[in-house]
């Protein structure tokens, strides 16, 4: 009875421990953030100050920050995050290389696709995609939170 | 007989020094009532006792004992106990007086662990947008969908942006 108890808390402990990702396929944690660009003046999100730096030559004058999305994806697996207006995301975790960099498949419908390799915290941005109602484009921040 | 004469000597050098239990106590005393010689030998070894006592006790009062019980310790060797010994030191009163309550609570540690976790890792992340160190980030191939064309490119403070538009 004292073996059986003892291998009752060894097991608890256990599982509060290890995480859960080790168990199953390996899981890639996906930050999405939407931006908004626009070109009319308007105040832009502290977050976003390097934005209105970087783009100022492209006339935007004003990011606004519409959602931020955390998604977890399996291995093989793909996970659709709605972007603004029509536009949707696609994210494919493909693989998990040897070096822990995370393969992922990043598409918008009837507008790219691109495969990226991301380290921890290694980000992308998939920029331009226009919104129709003609209210500015989609700057869309991609970064790797977690993969193992 | 030599035996019952030694287990009378051994009988009476305990009583001379006290360790008797009540009973047998009674009974000596009830014996040396009427055994002259007997109770002339255990008033000798009494005599002979305290003589010794105080005589080890002034002995030892000319010796400092300062530091004495340190001075021992420090010539022991350190011992490591081995990991399960450690274990059940740490956790023996908990695991012995209430391991059920233990395993609960351990439980409700875990499923906490587990419901909090999203939150937690939400909370961490990077809150300022457009930031990033090139070498962690690897475009592997690009394709342009319908009538778009790509662009990509890395800001002066490494971020990597693929910039789509359709095209003219």
């Amino acid at each position: 009875m004292k073996f059986v108890r003892t291998l009752a808390v060894a097991a608890v402990l256990a599982g509060a421990l290890v995480p859960g990702a080790a168990l199953g396929a390996p899981k890639a944690t996906v930050a999405v953030d939407v931006v908004l660009a626009s070109k009319e003046p308007g105040e832009t999100d502290p977050r976003l100050a390097k934005f209105r730096m970087q783009f100022a030559d492209f006339a935007y004058k004003s990011f606004k920050l519409l959602g931020s999305r955390l998604i977890t994806v399996e291995e093989k697996e793909s996970a659709r995050v709605d972007l603004a207006g029509e536009h949707k995301l696609d994210v494919t975790f493909t693989k998990l290389d040897a070096k822990g960099r995370a393969r992922l498949k990043l598409s918008v419908p009837g507008v790219l696709q691109t495969n990226v390799s991301l380290a921890r915290d290694g980000s992308v941005v998939v920029g331009g995609p226009a919104l129709k109602s003609g209210n500015g484009v989609l700057f869309v921040p991609v970064t790797l939170v977690e993969a193992r | 007989m030599m035996d019952v004469r030694s287990d009378r000597d051994l009988l009476l050098t305990a009583f001379a020094d006290g360790e008797l239990d009540e009973a047998e106590r009674a009974e000596v005393e009830a014996l040396l009532a009427a055994d002259a010689e007997g109770a002339l030998r255990v008033a000798d070894d009494r005599a002979l006792s305290s003589l010794l006592r105080a005589s080890l006790e002034e002995a030892a009062d000319v010796v400092d004992f300062t530091g004495f019980a340190d001075a021992v310790l420090a010539r022991l060797p350190a011992a490591r106990p081995p990991l399960g010994a450690r274990l059940r030191a740490l956790f023996g009163t908990v695991f012995g007086q209430r391991p059920f309550q233990f395993a609960l609570g351990a439980a409700a540690a875990a499923a906490i662990a587990v419901v909090a976790s999203p939150y937690l890792r939400s909370h961490e992340r990077p809150r300022m947008l457009l930031a990033g160190d090139p070498s962690l980030t690897q475009v592997l191939d690009l394709d342009a969908l319908g009538d778009h064309e790509t662009m990509l490119f890395k800001t002066s403070g490494g971020a990597t942006i693929i910039f789509v538009q359709e095209s003219p």
